[in-house]
């Protein structure tokens, strides 16, 4: 019997061993973090994945999720495209190009436009955090720190906490946590603090980057639909 | 020109600040400024408003769901029994509360300017709506229609856009407020008076910019039509000028006539457009009592009549140095 204990807990710590020296594999100084991403993003075209986004709201401890496919592609080095399509009960499909974010409700067949104008840098950074972004870019928006490897969604990863430096992003974004992947160089989850206790969890599952065939219809809303220019 | 914008940019906030205080709240809430995360005009979630029941001296609370349409228009989600209870109902001047799904009701303004009757249908947001009834004016929005009907049309189930509170002593609604800003840091909290105080043109940047260019586009107008209307008068003048030259009138003597002249212009200018902001309030009351409300804003008059004088002054100058500067002989001989 005390054979078997001893047994046992020799097992535990050499799954734990394993656990920490796998751990320790991952690890990377944060420059050589920004040297892979610089990398990828040179090479990056594009990318698909399922996401899952969870919204807390932390005054009533409450949870919301969402779920769809997200579909990002490269136009040029400084302009990304993305269609974001949920699905479910709350089914809706938000689309950005150029100045222009669309947003589609299927149960009404209809696309409400807005340009979003001096926004749009901000909106497609946040929502694309970690797309196709060079390392650089990511310094130069946030203080960063490298909590090390982590293994979320099955995947390998390093776990990165951005802290905004322009003061008026960090009234309404106290944080991000971003867990990189080590496979694909892209967002497996991003984690967005909201002062208060909020926060938005996306997820990232079956990414694939730069697939060989990604074309342009793939970012489009319906074309049946009727469009509305809001503003 | 000038007064009848700015009348109604002044018009358009005061009619919003009288809808929300129609409401009967004593504190509204609004979502954390994070929609360009949440990509969402509706992020905050229904089940706030139980929180909210539960806080110290919050006697009733309520939200809404706001879905802008075309123009100033929009399209509100309510429940309205909820809303009954806080505001103290719609006073309906025909037809009655929502029948069925797709019903909406409207103000008596929305319905007179889009020929609206009970049972009328319309279209909003690409949804075919009925009209069940139309309200008197002046209570929260134009046009309602059921919130989870809204809420499930464009995918934001138990969402909500903004929150109204009612607190059991409006004397306590400022300290209320200070409690929920310190326990929800992020989101907008105000009394109903901070809240119609900020639907200010100072403070809502866009209008604030809107009459800048208003006044900058009718000040090149004024300047370039006083001018041209001068210096076309100098030019019919011309022998007459001459006259007045050859008879000993000094340049200041002509100049003093022509900037009298100019002046009388721009007074008689600023009267007459005075009046006709009375007639263009008379039209929008008229022709479109929803889309636009006009107001008189008098202290704008001074102002006005300001820019007018400045402006008709300024495009006097040039031909008034060419009146006075012209050779009599020439100018006496000129056909």
């Amino acid at each position: 019997m005390r054979s078997l204990s001893i047994r046992v807990s020799l097992a535990v710590c050499a799954v734990a061993l394993w656990g920490a020296a796998r751990n320790l594999g991952w690890a990377q100084s944060t420059a050589e973090i920004f040297a892979r991403l610089d990398q990828a993003a040179h090479t990056f075209t594009g990318a698909t994945a399922n996401i899952r986004v969870l919204t807390h709201t932390g005054i009533i401890d409450e949870n919301e999720t969402q779920s769809g496919i997200v579909v990002v592609k490269r136009y040029s080095p400084n302009e990304m495209r993305f269609l974001i399509n949920f699905t479910g009960k709350d089914a809706q499909a938000i689309a950005l190009r150029d100045r222009t974010l669309q947003i589609y409700y299927p149960k009404l067949n209809t696309v409400r436009e807005y340009d979003i104008g001096k926004f749009k840098d901000l909106a497609q950074k946040l929502i694309l955090l970690g797309f196709g972004m060079p390392g650089r870019e990511l310094a130069a928006d946030y203080d960063i720190s490298n909590l090390g490897g982590e293994r979320v969604e099955s995947q390998d990863s390093v776990h990165l906490q951005l802290t905004p430096r322009a003061s008026d992003v960090l009234k309404q974004l106290s944080r991000v946590d971003l867990w990189i992947s080590l496979k694909t160089n892209c967002p497996v989850q991003q984690k967005f603090y909201m002062p208060g206790g909020d926060y938005r969890l996306v997820t990232y599952s079956d990414v694939k980057v730069n697939p060989r065939h990604l074309p342009a219809s793939a970012l489009e809303l319906p074309k049946a639909a009727k469009r509305e220019r809001m503003n | 020109m000038i007064l009848t914008l700015v009348g109604i940019s002044y018009g358009t906030l005061d009619e919003t600040a009288r809808r929300a205080r129609g409401v009967g709240a004593d504190i509204v809430v609004r979502p954390p400024a994070t929609s360009v995360i949440s990509l969402s005009s509706s992020p905050m979630s229904q089940d706030l408003l139980s929180f909210f029941m539960k806080q110290a001296h919050v006697a009733f609370a309520t939200g809404t769901m706001i879905q802008p349409l075309s123009g100033f228009d929009t399209l509100t989600g309510i429940d309205l029994s909820q809303f009954n209870e806080l505001s103290g109902g719609f006073r309906f001047v025909k037809g009655g509360p929502f029948q069925s799904d797709d019903d909406v009701i409207v103000d008596e303004y929305y319905a007179r300017e889009n020929r609206l009757g009970v049972g009328s249908t319309i279209k909003l947001m690409n949804h075919l709506w009925r009209v069940s009834g139309i309200f008197e004016s002046g209570k929260l929005a134009r046009i309602c229609a059921k919130l989870d009907v809204l809420q499930s049309l464009t995918g934001n189930s138990r969402k909500l856009s903004q929150i109204y509170l009612k607190v059991d002593d409006p004397n306590r609604a400022q300290s209320v407020v200070k409690d929920l800003r310190e326990k929800m840091p992020g989101y907008f909290i105000y009394t109903m008076e901070e809240f119609t105080s900020l639907l200010t043109i100072n403070s809502v940047g866009l209008l604030r910019n809107f009459i800048g260019v208003v006044i900058g586009v009718a000040v090149i107008v004024g300047f370039i039509v006083v001018s041209m209307a001068m210096y076309t008068a100098v030019l019919e003048r011309t022998r007459e000028v001459g006259i007045l030259k050859s008879l000993g009138a000094s340049s200041g003597y002509i100049l003093n006539l022509l900037f009298r002249e100019t002046l009388l212009i721009a007074i008689i200018g600023t009267f007459t457009g005075i009046i006709l902001t009375y007639g263009t309030r008379w039209l929008m009351m008229h022709a479109v009592p929803a889309s636009l409300t006009q107001e008189t804003v008098y202290k704008w008059w001074p102002i006005a009549g300001a820019i007018s004088v400045a402006g008709a002054l300024l495009g006097a100058i040039f031909p008034g140095w060419k009146a006075v500067r012209q050779d009599v002989i020439q100018a006496i001989s000129y056909e």
